[in-house]
């Protein structure tokens, strides 16, 4: 190899060059190209020796000290001034020097694209992930909900130490306690079943909306007032006369929503005194809602009603069906106004026997919307996230173990070269800071993403009334930590390179340097708690994969597929009579069995599996001897229209079919096998007569019992036909199960709808198999997410434990070769890999199952069909981390064995 | 074993002027044959050789000349002048006065080390 004049030369001593020449500042006059032209002439005679660079550049010495003295010898150099003084110990620089630092670092990114594209996947997953399961956290149990002084609201319950559970409240239990004013500033109702819906029909186009009906008092119970015009009033609720239930209310007036105003009436703000139809019923619009307002339960409104609470009608003492929420007096906590309640309950009591016994429960408003369950959920997710970030960070801690071990002979050279240590530290905070940002960058993306992606699989799971927002400062805490972890971690080999002389580095050749003994128990453990984090997150993974699997597995008793559901609604206004109503859907549902493809065509109340519903209570009424107790049972209750169990696929198991009884006959009903057994016991039931809300009728058939809830709960359960139910307008849910397309299905369905009654509207259509789905929404939440965080744990810690095993192989590859050429067999190499792997591993595997049995009393909540303690959810996950060791190793143990003696040893 | 510093400044163009009474050098050569004859004893950076060349040439002790080298490459060639055996002649009596008067002390052997 030879160098002329002006050739280039390696670059660290072009460097090396230029150094001395900047410190020794000499101008053309000085002899600067005199003085270049041998340096050049000096180490080019060097490498036609034959010594290596790295080495010519350690003898050569300080390049700093050597600039000063040249200029010592140069009379002008001198007298310009002392020249550069090089920055060794100096902890300022100019920004000349920055700008150079900044360039330097973004070629090291650049230049190691698989480096920065680990260590910047990492801490955007982990960062990501943060984001949006805490944005989620944040807005569902930290945020306050949006009504002033969020704490004084709490939610109204009936209790009675003998229902053993707690109920909705009846009328006049709200009426009376309206007036006492001791506990509560306002105490406000609202209707329990606002699934019913109406219908929009005074525009051009009929629209099914939402409508609440709600006492007067609900908007200033949660201290919200209007946009325009006003709320209701007192006689709005309250007025004079006696309620029949459907047919006159109380007020014909309305307020509603700044969504409805804005999309069907154009924002017009003239709105108050404009009147809407709903339900074929006029109604005076009084006032408009802000944009900003939130039921604080179900399905946000588009309209609310006055509920009418005046007496009679189903406002009576054995009608649970209002939802109560009130505001506390200021000063007054939570278990003084409990014990006042209680008190005051029984004084009530006294005065009322109708009460029964009960007394008014509150419970703070936030964590009744929220659930205990959901509120575990979100904690267990939540930390599952933390513990990602955890595994995140230590993934980036050991790939810039390994990294800073490559960059020693680079930081030597140029700590050789006159950089203080200060500019090495700054050097590698620019790089690092550099990957932080990017990092950063992508887990900002990642986290908007997984955001959208939480919202989207979780409409069902999450309460809507605090709006989700993205979490700025969980964004900002997520990076801090990971960023932090990048700087910290990423100093090591500048610390290490202030403990060791630049030269020996140099001098070590090629060989790659190793870690000191508490750097790599440092790296080492961090292995092992990686693992046990992991090795939790896959554990509670597994346990809630199989506790789905199980909720899957619960016999629904019901046949889902092919059953196609929507909603029809007949306005009272032009229904008006029960008769009317039922023969519509007589003749609606003839209609849809002609309908080509169709099997079967029922209707109903309310849905199974779709939780409880109508609670009422059913009398197995005696005939044969007077004397006797009245047998009485609470029953859910479910209002039926044509073949509903065919359609359903339920199973009739004793007496009729309601296509087999005359439904203008005798009132008839089908009871379910809980309530025939536990109300008549071995008494044939076909025949008896029962009285359920009011209706007496006799048992025409038994039917199977259906779950009322995806865990398979069952509960006593009358079925009465449409026909014979009280006289109410019942919103009726069409079920049709056929094996033509749904777009098939609908086009008829609305086709036949409009020949019949063009004014209305089919709505929530959607097959029963997405009833479903949303029903075991809250579980395939928890079990998607846990799966995804259990999965990426399991991704980054084999990662991590390669990484430190095929970095350790690298580095004692001559020590490798050593071994191996004294005769050591390959077996015993690979065996003191694996070895290794072992101990990164089981330590691991040990601490991660005693957290993992320690934490399972938290996830006992989640689970259904499995307990904590499943031997399976533990002996899986410590099996699957055994392969990810044994993976681990295997890989470097391989390449140890096949390391070429002589190459690594005549590597020097 | 390495002098400190305040040895090596007055011990340094002693050696390479001792160095370059034998012949004319180039700055590589002068280099490697301090680091030779010295027993790596006066290897002193080699950063520190060149500065000393140029302020032994102010001073006006060397003189460079550029010749072909036998490499066939251009080079620098250093060589002693009069002033600088002169110079040289001086320093060595100053040494060996020291010298002798530290083998007095007991602090420098009488007989160099083999």
């Amino acid at each position: 190899m030879t160098h002329a004049d002006g050739e280039t030369l390696p670059a660290d001593i072009e460097a090396l060059i230029a150094r001395v020449l900047e410190v020794a500042d000499l101008e053309l006059t000085d002899g600067r190209a005199e003085v270049e032209r041998e340096l050049r002439a000096h180490f080019e005679d060097g490498l036609a020796a034959g010594t290596p660079p790295g080495e010519l550049v350690v003898r050569f010495g300080d390049p700093v000290r050597a600039g000063r003295r040249i200029a010592r010898t140069r009379p002008r150099a001198a007298a310009r001034g002392r020249g550069e003084r090089g920055d060794k110990g100096r902890w300022w620089m100019s920004m000349g020097t920055w700008t150079t630092e900044l360039r330097r670092a973004v070629r090291g990114v650049i230049r190691a694209p698989a480096f920065t594209g680990v260590v910047v996947l990492t801490l955007a997953l982990g960062v990501g992930v943060n984001t949006a399961i805490f944005s989620v956290l944040h807005a569902v149990l930290l945020q306050d909900l949006p009504y002033p002084d969020p704490d004084r609201l709490v939610r109204v319950y009936e209790g009675h130490a003998e229902w053993g559970d707690i109920e909705y409240l009846r009328a006049p239990v709200v009426t009376e306690w309206r007036d006492w004013d001791e506990v509560f500033t306002e105490l406000t109702a609202f209707y329990t079943y606002r699934e019913v819906g109406a219908d929009l029909t005074d525009g051009d186009v009929p629209e099914r909306i939402d409508v609440l009906p709600v006492t007067a008092g609900y908007f200033e119970t949660l201290g919200r007032a209007p946009l325009l015009g006003r709320t209701f009033v007192e006689e709005e609720s309250w007025g004079p006369g006696e309620s029949d239930d459907n047919d006159v209310p109380a007020a014909n007036v309305a307020v509603i929503s700044h969504r409805l105003w804005q999309s069907r009436y154009g924002g017009d703000p003239d709105m108050v005194g404009r009147s809407i139809v709903l339900d074929g019923r006029s109604r005076e619009v009084v006032g408009v809602m802000p944009e900003a307002f939130r039921d604080p339960l179900g399905t946000p409104a588009d309209v609310w009603t006055p509920q009418d609470m005046r007496p009679g009608g189903g406002n009576s003492f054995g009608n649970f069906f209002l939802t109560g929420v009130a505001r506390l007096r200021d000063g007054v906590s939570l278990e003084a106004a409990q014990s006042r309640l209680d008190v005051l309950s029984t004084a009530y009591g006294e005065a009322e026997p109708e009460l029964d016994g009960s007394r008014l429960v509150i419970r703070p408003l936030q964590a009744d919307l929220v659930g205990q369950t959901r509120q575990t959920m979100l904690w267990i997710l939540a930390g599952a996230a933390a513990l990602v970030l955890l595994t995140a960070c230590v993934n980036v801690a050991n790939l810039l173990f390994a990294r800073g071990l490559g960059q020693d002979r680079a930081l030597a050279l140029r700590s050789a070269l006159g950089s203080g240590r200060a500019r090495l530290v700054t050097s590698i905070l620019m790089e690092n800071g550099i990957l932080a940002l990017l990092g950063g960058g992508f887990g900002l993306a990642f986290g908007w993403l997984g955001l959208r992606a939480l919202l989207g699989i979780a409409p069902d799971a999450l309460p809507t009334v605090t709006e989700v927002r993205f979490g700025v400062p969980v964004f900002l805490f997520a990076l801090t930590v990971t960023a932090g972890a990048l700087l910290v971690f990423g100093l090591t080999p500048a610390m290490r390179m202030s403990r060791t002389q630049p030269a020996d580095v140099l001098r070590s050749g090629d060989r790659a340097s190793t870690l000191g003994r508490a750097a790599r128990r440092l790296r080492d453990g961090l292995v092992v708690v990686q693992v046990a984090a992991a090795l939790v997150l896959v554990t509670g993974a597994i346990l809630l994969t199989r506790s789905f699997d199980r909720l899957l597995d619960v016999p629904l008793v019901v046949e889902p597929e092919g059953v196609y559901t929507f909603e029809v609604h007949t306005p009272t206004s032009r229904y008006g009579t029960p008769e009317e109503r039922v023969a519509f859907h007589r003749t609606f549902q003839e209609r849809l069995r002609a309908l080509p493809g169709v099997a079967s065509v029922g209707a109903v109340s309310w849905l199974p599996v779709n939780g409880p519903y109508h609670s009422w209570g059913a009398r197995w009424d005696r005939t044969a001897d007077d004397s006797e107790e009245e047998s009485w049972e609470s029953t859910d209750v479910r209002i039926i229209e044509g073949d509903w169990f065919e359609t359903m696929g339920i199973e009739v198991l004793r007496g009729s079919r309601p296509g087999e009884v005359d439904p203008d006959g005798e009132a008839v009903a089908w009871l379910n096998r809980s309530i025939a057994e536990s109300l008549m016991g071995d008494t044939n039931p076909i025949g008896q007569s029962v009285t359920v809300g009011g209706t007496q009728a006799r048992v025409a058939g038994v039917v199977e019992d259906v779950p009322v809830a995806s865990r398979g709960d069952l509960r006593p359960k009358t079925y009465l036909l449409h026909a014979h139910a009280d006289g109410r307008n019942w919103a009726l849910i069409q079920t049709v199960r056929t094996n033509a397309s749904a777009e098939s299905l609908l086009g008829g369905v609305r086709a036949e709808l409009s020949s019949l009654d063009a004014g209305l509207v089919v709505y929530r259509a959607r097959p029963y198999t997405d009833v479903l789905a949303a029903v075991r929404a809250q579980d395939r939440f928890a079990t998607t997410l846990m799966t995804a965080f259990g999965l990426l744990a399991l991704a980054l810690s084999l990662i991590g434990t390669y990484g430190v095993l095929a970095g350790t192989v690298a580095s004692r590859s001559r020590e490798i070769g050593i071994r191996m050429a004294l005769g050591a067999d390959a077996g015993a190499v690979r065996s003191m890999v694996l070895r290794y792997a072992a101990a990164l591993t089981v330590p691991g595997v040990l601490l991660g199952t005693g957290i993992a049995w320690a934490a399972s009393r938290w996830i006992e909540a989640l689970l259904f069909g499995v307990t904590a303690a499943d031997p399976i959810a533990y002996v899986g996950s410590i099996g699957v981390f055994a392969a990810v060791g044994a993976l681990a190793g295997w890989l470097p143990a391989r390449r140890a064995t096949s390391v070429d003696t002589v190459e690594v040893l005549s590597a020097e | 074993m390495t002098l400190e510093r305040e040895w090596m400044r007055g011990a340094a163009p002693l050696a390479v002027l001792t160095l370059l009474e034998r012949r004319e050098m180039y700055g590589y050569e002068l280099v490697e044959a301090l680091e030779r004859d010295t027993d790596g004893l006066l290897a002193m950076g080699q950063s520190t050789v060149y500065p000393l060349l140029y302020n032994l040439e102010g001073k006006g002790h060397v003189e460079a000349v550029r010749r072909t080298a036998p490499s066939g490459r251009e080079r620098k060639y250093y060589r002693i002048t009069e002033d600088g055996h002169a110079w040289l002649a001086r320093q060595r009596s100053q040494w060996q006065t020291l010298v002798e008067a530290m083998t007095i002390l007991g602090i420098a052997d009488a007989e160099p080390k083999g």
